[in-house]
């Protein structure tokens, strides 16, 4: 154990009096949280660490790389401190990272580290009294959020004392810790409302939205808000005095920083001052009175009880799906309508596949977001097709669905369950090529449809016909870049290798990089042609017969071809 | 063969199990077991998916406190004082459930903790019973990367390395090889001769039927059948312990449900294959 946990082991272990008057044996509580935190320091870091990881790696050293991840993004914090001269503005900015960040983390953290099902069988069949048992647990989320919490302030714990001293520091203290409290409250009703709404077993795919959503948010932020600062937005507001500012839980604990250290007559302060001490002891009321108990009865549910029964299904018709629907139109019946079929629902069911493709969409959106709104909104004026200076936002607007589909098709080899794939070997079909065809049918159906769709439509809307051209070629280049892309790289069949420590393997970030500049290069040419409609014409008409050539050529792919995993 | 029924008033029996009756919400899943188990016996307990067999052992082991009932195990009362049972016994779950980051020699230094075997002391014991395995190499390698068998196997050094009166053991063998399957069903047998009580849940009707002293069948949450096996074949006809299970288990004959399956061929109207 390294020593940072044996500090902290130490700390918490403090009052080891008091826990002996409760009932608590020492030696097992020590004994829990030791084994509890040598596995901490070999879990995988969650944070940003949305892909899961299969390796054969051993994973070491867990809690000095979260210490200093989160001490850097502690340090990001403060940099609001440096904007503008309102105290209020700065510390409620911090507390919004502060709190989101801790609270997000944690409801990853939760299930995942903190509350281990596994338990059930391992620690509660030995000699191990409750009260032992769960004083281990408490200790053990009170040491991981210290790991958190702590380097998550100290940076704006610095800026405190140096700007108002030791009392700062001290006001700034009760202040952190009271918004602690208040997140792991908010985090225990987040858990019992989705555990309410919910099936247990429903628990870890929404966990894992959460977890997608969380890495986008922490994306955007950090795109959006030195956007805001450079628009001089948050040193113009006046917190105080908005009507609706205490809605805001951070400000309830900056309100209660200031009045401690610069007090101000605002009615709004007193009230943010007030609700920043009562919420969190309230909060712990409930969750000591009502939701612990509650909670751990519905946690027992999640690792789902050997003695459950799967609920029978209705057997009436099943109504076919969009997909079903798709596949019966563009694949023929056989091997490749099985590729489609198959890749189709994998990749609306596969966690692992979600993790991985999913955040990029989000930083897709995100950068969309960021980059329309130049100056002081959305201009569509910028997207008019008459203005050649548009050509290269018109361009990138309409080439920005590759990205999806690479993204897309650099993971539909991969899966945890990879070994399911004998059963590709084990088939009679004559053209595994046919599989492979159906699967990149099954990609560009789901991840290049919509958003083509959309822009189509829009562009449409923009511009009338004339944006048709450019549109049909972007639509045929990309398509054949995808094709070009598995023809030369990637002759794997769907679903049919182990996910590696990057998320990806070698070969899928080989992959993305050839597909980024083979689609640059396509948007390069269309740029130098885009005046020429005839030329344009020919082009994609081009581009469509070398991606029936392809298609021809992926189909008759080999056995001794393809690609499997050792 | 160990006569089963000792006489009451000479020894006191290991587990002893009134009238235990057991709901999950509306679910019933024990309907009134009730059975002694005495020193030096193993106990085969078998029954077909649901019948409450991990229920049972969930029960005896303390982990499941809301039933009803009495469960008694050397005389203390499951219900009042769980951690002095937990003491006494020895638990193999199934699905090799362990903390698989850690080693075998931190994970059973930290289970040696929870059973206050000094560390030193557990630290030989296991090691012994490691190497013995054949896992000497493996004591400070990660489990991660352990098969199935080899986490067994620490499994099973975790639940006897405090010298259990009581073995309750949950499919053992699974996973495990021919050989390590043969150490497994011995050892249980020398325990047995020890005095140690072994409990044993298992599917795997074979190994079952040649070490059980006495073979429990439940079905349905209550008791179907109670005895050594050639008490079992007297009783049921001159059968293995795999018909005997079959024919107080499943609710229609096993050939019925054969022929369905050979009739979706649909044998007749299908064309002869290569007729081409």
């Amino acid at each position: 154990m390294n020593f940072i946990n044996a500090f902290l082991l130490s700390i918490f272990l403090k009052p080891a009096g008091l826990f002996e008057r409760l009932g608590v044996d020492i030696i097992k509580l020590k004994s829990l949280l030791n084994c509890k935190l040598i596995m901490d320091d070999r879990q995988p870091f969650s944070f940003g660490q949305s892909r899961q990881r299969q390796t054969n790696e051993p994973v070491n050293n867990t809690t000095w790389l979260a210490l200093g991840t989160y001490f850097i993004m502690g340090l990001i914090f403060i940099m609001f401190f440096f904007f503008g001269e309102s105290v209020i503005v700065h510390f409620t900015a911090f507390f919004s990272m502060y709190m989101v960040m801790l609270t997000l983390s944690l409801i990853v953290d939760f299930t995942r580290v903190l509350i281990d099902v596994r338990d059930n069988f391992i620690i509660l069949p030995k000699p191990v009294n409750e009260r032992t048992f769960l004083v281990a647990r408490i200790l053990h989320i009170a040491i991981h959020i210290s790991k958190m919490a702590i380097p998550l302030c100290l940076p704006a714990a610095i800026v405190a004392i140096i700007q108002h001293g030791i009392g700062g520091l001290a006001a700034f203290i009760i202040a952190a810790l009271l918004s602690t409290v208040f997140s792991i409250f908010l985090i225990n009703a987040t858990y019992l409302a989705i555990l309410h709404f919910s099936k247990p077993e429903k628990f870890k795919s929404i966990i894992n939205y959460l977890q997608i959503g969380f890495t986008i948010l922490i994306f955007g932020s950090y795109q959006l808000l030195p956007r805001l600062i450079d628009k001089g937005v948050l040193e113009n507001v006046d917190l105080n005095g908005l009507v609706w500012v205490n809605a805001l839980p951070p400000y309830w604990f900056a309100a209660l920083w200031q009045i401690v250290i610069t007090p101000v007559w605002n009615i709004n302060l007193f009230i943010g001052a007030f609700l920043a001490i009562c919420m969190p002891v309230a909060g712990i009321y409930l969750v000591v009175k009502f939701f612990a108990p509650a909670f751990n009865q519905k946690l027992s549910l999640i690792s789902g009880s050997s003695d459950s029964v799967p609920s029978l299904l209705s057997t009436g018709k099943i109504k076919p799906t969009w997909g079903d629907k798709i596949s019966a139109k563009i694949t023929k019946p056989g091997p490749e309508k099985m590729g489609f079929d198959f890749t189709w629902r994998m990749m609306l069911r596969s966690r692992e596949f979600k993790m991985l493709v999913y955040p990029g969409i989000g930083y897709l959106l995100v950068f969309f977001v960021v980059f329309s709104f130049k100056g002081d909104g959305l201009q569509t004026s910028s997207y008019l097709i008459s203005n050649p200076e548009n050509q290269i936002g018109i361009l990138a607007v309409l080439y920005s669905p590759a990205l999806l589909m690479m993204s897309a098709t650099s993971h539909i080899h991969l899966s945890q369950s990879w070994k399911a794939s004998w059963i590709y070997q084990m088939s009679p079909a004559e053209k595994p090529g046919h599989i492979i065809s159906g699967s990149i049918k099954a990609v560009i159906a789901q991840f290049m449809l919509l958003p083509f769709l959309i822009i189509g439509i829009a562009g449409i809307a923009l511009n009338g016909i004339t944006i048709i051209p450019a549109f049909l070629m972007a639509v045929a280049m990309q398509t054949m870049v995808l094709y070009l892309i598995i023809t030369i790289n990637n002759k794997s069949l769907p679903f049919s290798h182990p996910i590696t420590k990057s998320g990806g393997d070698g070969t899928s970030i080989a992959f993305g990089i050839m597909a980024l500049i083979l689609i640059g290069l396509m948007a390069l040419l269309h740029w130098l042609i885009f005046s020429y409609t005839w030329i344009m014409l020919a082009v994609t008409v081009t581009a469509l017969l070398i991606t029936w050539q392809l298609q021809k050529q992926i189909v008759n792919t080999l056995w001794m071809k393809i690609n499997f995993a050792k | 063969m160990k006569p089963y029924f000792y006489p009451m008033e000479t020894i006191q029996p290991v587990i002893e199990i009134s009238n235990l009756h057991k709901y999950y919400s509306q679910n019933r899943v024990l309907k009134g077991i009730s059975l002694k188990v005495y020193p030096g016996q193993i106990i085969g307990y078998i029954g077909p998916n649901g019948a409450g067999k991990s229920t049972t052992v969930k029960i005896i082991c303390g982990l499941l406190s809301n039933f009803e009932g009495e469960v008694r195990v050397k005389g203390i009362s499951v219900k009042e004082n769980p951690l002095a049972v937990k003491r006494m016994i020895g638990y193999v779950p199934e699905l090799a459930e362990l903390y698989e980051v850690l080693t075998p020699h931190e994970f059973l230094s930290f289970m040696a903790d929870l059973y206050e075997i000094p560390r030193q002391l557990a630290a030989e014991r296991f090691t012994k019973m490691l190497n013995a395995f054949g896992l000497s190499n493996n004591l400070h390698q990660r489990m991660e990367t352990f098969s199935k068998g080899m986490r067994q196997k620490v499994l099973i050094v975790s639940g006897l390395m405090h010298n259990p009166e009581v073995i309750i053991l949950d499919e053992p063998l699974s996973g495990l090889d021919a050989n390590s399957v043969i150490i497994v069903k011995e050892l249980m047998g020398k325990l047995a001769a020890a005095g140690k009580t072994i409990f044993y849940s298992s599917h795997m009707m074979d190994v079952v039927e040649k070490i059980s002293d006495r073979i429990i069948l439940i079905n349905n949450g209550v008791i179907a059948a109670d005895g050594s096996i050639e008490e079992l074949r007297q009783q049921k006809g001159n059968l293995s312990l795999e018909k005997i299970f079959a024919n107080l288990t499943s609710q229609g004959a096993h050939s019925d449900v054969v022929d369905e399956i050979m009739d979706a061929f649909d044998f007749i109207t299908e064309p002869k294959e290569n007729a081409v």
